[in-house]
């Protein structure tokens, strides 16, 4: 910059002085709305938007909720406008280009599609497309065929496509991503072969998320083989599409292995694979498992099951969802030890029982913190008695006989701290869930007092509790003063320096038995 | 336990001693260290003494090691203070950051240069650099046409 001259003449222009490059980082943490807008501000600065190597679109920020169908359909025809036109520029400035995000809502995703190989000719390393539905996924999907320039290119270190009517990957070609290190897809389409091939043309992948997948009828003969072996992955979520069970999609015979060894953490929801054939996660900490079963797989085949569950049971944490917890309950003569796990989280259900509990519970030995999402289960009540193994149950008895075994456990238990989330939420009645196969009828009985039943049992039989802490979500101050005393009067604690405490909307209450 | 320490000399013949460990966050100075041309001290021709002595303090701060661990919270705090800068200065270090070359100032520097254009109109923007608009209303126009979307 040489000598500094004695400003005489009033404050200085500095920031027109800096060199392009300068400014153009100084702009690359902008949003690309804001920093196009400097185009106007002098001669100096018009050519920059040439050179911002830090590309990110975000129209839905900008959606005012008031503006009518028209005003929202020029916006958007003026959005993509501009990202045409800012690529067009910088493609011919011979720019580089680092990243490039586009969020939007309501426009044509084949437009969107057609700017993957020009910025992919550029040599870009991280693309984000992200074009949310604001209504949920549509049942007439299209599932857009993701261009093939993607699967082979040398420079993309991180990819994030979700896109409102779905994606779709179908290469003919070999994958070579020899750089890729994040990989997310929410909305996707493949078959089990385009999957494989996907993950062997990624040798340094860390990151992979893989959601609302829905896998694709392909020409190859069942059983399918689906090996997620990939030695540099860290985290891996995969979640088949939520609707699977009802959904008109393709349910191939799955033989599943997973051979991650420097996994740390671990998301799958899926429907049980047909057969779990090589299950190792070695550094495996937190995993969050949703299980279920489809109504063609055998019902008792528990080794199965078992094999995932002890693939896992050196974790820290671990998050169970209500359909897990029931598969969980089908194989507990089975069940691994966790003797790692500190945390466990536990979704409950109308629909799900809790007989998995007991010995879930009597397995975890080093257990420190339980957390439910809300504290349902179902009572059944059968109407005749039948067979030996399904013996005739009132709701009573079948309670009493849960109760006494969580009860032998609660006892033993290492767990310190209980909270619990959702407290008196008594569930949706009209939720969505699967009668249980032998069950005649069923009878839902929830209110407040069974959770507080519930919290009573928790604090008087477990020995090491030092905290339980409600999350009661309502604003009816009575109601949770109404609980409050009823935990208050308690006699019976098996552990006299718990503290309790109720966090409601507007209150914060606590108390300790001594 | 004593560290190796190296000489930094700022344009205007100032010296400062510096733990090697601290001046090397600078990719510039390592890479002048791994050569071995340090010897006398280095001369940074393009950094004063007084902004010399902003990027010792940042790299001061930002030499963490086990036996003073500190949160990200409390680092944030930090850097707000420590940018609580006039612009002049803010740019210098700008320049001498990336002169430098370290990363971790570089981008505090800009992203502090970038929060004072967010949310600002043109004008405003003008207003707070000292920019002078050199285009004609015709021109302005024109540019604002071209890029429609970023001025809605």
């Amino acid at each position: 910059m040489g000598s500094k001259k004695k400003c005489f003449d009033g404050p200085r222009d500095i920031i027109s002085g800096l060199p392009d490059a300068l400014i153009c980082h100084i702009l690359s943490f902008l949003p690309t709305k804001e920093a196009a807008s400097t185009t106007v501000l002098a001669k100096r600065w018009k050519p920059l938007l040439a050179f911002m190597p830090n590309l990110d679109f975000d129209e839905s920020f900008y959606f005012d909720p008031l503006m009518t169908c028209e005003e929202r359909r020029k916006g958007s025809e003026s959005f993509m406008l501009f990202v045409g036109s800012v690529l067009t520029l910088q493609a011919e400035a011979n720019a580089t280009l680092n990243r490039f995000y586009v969020k939007c809502e309501g426009v044509d995703q084949n437009s969107v599609l057609e700017w993957i190989p020009k910025v992919l000719k550029r040599g870009v390393l991280d693309i984000d497309l992200h074009i949310p539905s604001s209504r949920g996924f549509g049942s007439n999907s299209t599932f857009y065929p993701l261009p093939s320039e993607i699967f082979v290119s040398k420079t993309l270190v991180r990819l994030k496509i979700q896109f409102q009517d779905g994606v779709n990957v179908n290469v003919e070609c070999d994958v070579s991503l020899p750089m890729l290190k994040t990989l997310h897809l929410d909305y996707v389409k493949m078959d089990t072969r385009m999957f494989q091939k996907l993950l062997s043309g990624c040798h340094m992948l860390k990151e992979l998320l893989l959601m609302n997948l829905i896998w694709e009828e392909s020409s190859e003969p069942e059983p399918c083989y689906v090996t997620v072996s990939v030695p540099t992955l860290k985290i891996l979520k995969f979640s088949r599409f939520e609707n699977f069970v009802k959904a008109k999609d393709f349910k191939p015979i799955v033989l599943w292995s997973f051979d991650i060894p420097n996994l740390v953490y671990l998301e799958y929801l899926d429907t049980i694979a047909d057969k779990y054939q090589h299950v190792r996660f070695d550094s495996l900490v937190e995993a969050r498992l949703g299980l279920c079963k489809t109504s063609k797989q055998i019902k008792n085949d528990n080794n199965n099951v078992t094999k995932l569950f002890m693939g896992i049971c050196n974790v820290k944490i671990l998050y169970l969802t209500e359909d897990a917890l029931k598969v969980l309950g089908c194989c507990r003569e089975t069940m691994p030890v966790f003797e790692n796990l500190i945390q466990l989280t536990i979704k409950t259900g109308l629909h799900v029982g809790w007989k998995s509990l007991p010995p879930l519970l009597k397995n975890c030995p080093n257990l420190q913190t339980l957390v439910f999402e809300g504290l349902n289960h179902i009572y059944r009540k059968r109407r005749s008695c039948g067979d030996e193994n399904r013996p005739c149950m009132c709701k009573n008895l079948d309670n009493m006989r849960v109760k006494k075994d969580i009860d032998a456990c609660l006892s033993s238990s290492s767990v310190k701290v209980i909270k619990i989330l959702n407290f008196g939420d008594t569930g949706d009645f009209c939720q969505f869930w699967e009668i249980e196969e032998d069950c005649e009828f069923w009878e839902i009985v929830e209110d407040v007092a069974d959770h507080i039943k519930q919290v009573k049992q928790f604090l008087e039989t477990m020995p090491d509790l030092e905290q339980v802490t409600l999350y009661y979500n309502t604003p009816q101050d009575e109601d949770v003063m109404k609980v409050f005393k009823k935990l208050k009067k308690l006699r019976r604690v098996a552990s006299a320096k718990c503290e309790v405490q109720i966090i409601s909307d507007n209150l914060n209450l606590s108390f300790t038995f001594r | 336990m004593s560290s190796k320490m190296i000489v930094l000399m700022s344009s205007d013949g100032q010296s400062f001693e510096v733990e090697e460990a601290v001046a090397i966050q600078s990719q510039t100075i390592a890479h002048m260290v791994e050569d071995d041309c340090v010897a006398d001290g280095i001369p940074l021709a393009n950094v004063e003494s007084k902004i010399l002595v902003k990027v010792i303090e940042y790299c001061k701060k930002y030499h963490v090691d086990e036996a003073n661990p500190i949160s990200e919270e409390d680092l944030n705090k930090w850097d707000e203070k420590f940018m609580d800068l006039e612009q002049s200065t803010i740019f210098e270090l700008i320049l001498a950051a990336n002169y430098l070359n370290i990363k971790s100032l570089f981008d505090l520097t800009c992203q502090t240069v970038a929060d004072m254009i967010k949310g600002k109109t043109p004008e405003e923007i003008r207003s707070t650099f000292n920019i002078e608009n050199d285009f004609t209303p015709e021109e302005e126009e024109a540019v604002r046409k071209e890029n429609q979307w970023a001025f809605e």
